[in-house]
């Protein structure tokens, strides 16, 4: 009977990060449109956003930051579920990488390599 | 006016879900009703007393805490959504008991499991269900 329960107990934990997976998978609102490159959406009673601002500023200076704030007046309807969302968007206006709240800020280096955008130890004069 | 929200070290959330998560998990697994009463009780301390009487919190920042972290790596976010995201399971884990009592185990078991696969999410992922119930609610 142990074996059963460990294995309902593996399986509500697995469709639980199963379903946080699809979640942070699914894509902006079909009516919004981003500019290519780095957005960052920020919004009120978030944590860590004025420090991955501080980060991308130090890390990636030569590069222009898209910013949201979802606290500002006429802001698009972004499906966004936790803040800072650090967006990369290619030319087409698609999404190629995203990630969501302290995530944004932990996997900063590897978004700014991915994206193919130097940071200053690599930038050449 | 200036305010100051109250501020948590970013690591004592995630101890939190960590061991309420094992303890709900091993309650589970092992049929032991009174851990899922022990765990409501953690989580009622904590949710009523704040982080100065919780008492994973004070375990985390007393023993576990001075093992890994040097005072300067000590990092903080706000502490409302992880303590709304403490009341909701305390919520849950509450109807569990009145479930069992009422002799509806499998319910119980229901909303038990609910609290241990969102705890683990949130220790593992930092994708806290509450916390972002929470945000969203609070916009």
């Amino acid at each position: 009977m142990i074996e059963a329960r460990l294995a309902v107990l593996g399986l509500v934990v697995a469709g639980a990060f199963a379903v946080a997976a699809l979640l942070e998978r699914r894509p902006l609102g079909r009516r919004v449109s981003l500019p290519a490159g780095i957005t960052v959406i920020i919004g009120p009673g978030c944590v860590w956003c004025r420090r991955l601002l501080d980060a991308l500023r130090t890390r990636a200076p030569q590069v222009a930051v898209n910013v949201v704030d979802l606290a500002g007046e006429g802001q698009p309807e972004l499906s966004v579920r936790s803040l800072p969302t650090l967006l990369v968007v290619d030319p087409r206006g698609g999404v190629r990488i995203r990630r969501s709240g302290r995530a944004a800020l932990d996997d900063l280096d590897r978004v700014l390599s991915d994206a193919q955008i130097d940071g200053p130890a690599s930038t050449t004069a | 006016m200036v305010t100051t929200n109250p501020t948590v070290d970013v690591n004592v959330p995630r101890f939190n879900q960590a061991a309420i998560a094992t303890i709900t998990g091993a309650a589970y697994v092992f049929q032991l009703r009174p851990l899922v009463g022990l765990a409501f009780l953690i989580l009622a301390v904590s949710v009523a007393g704040g982080p100065r009487w919780a008492p994973l919190s004070r375990l985390y920042v007393s023993w576990v805490r001075p093992r890994l972290l040097r005072p300067g790596q000590i990092e903080v976010e706000d502490a409302r959504p992880p303590r709304f995201a403490q009341t909701l399971g305390m919520i849950f884990l509450g109807l569990a008991l009145l479930a069992f009592v009422a002799g509806w185990p499998i319910l119980g078991w229901v909303f038990t499991l609910l609290v241990t696969a969102l705890a683990a999410l949130a220790a593992a992922t930092r994708i806290c269900v509450g916390c972002l119930i929470y945000t969203r609610w609070s916009r």
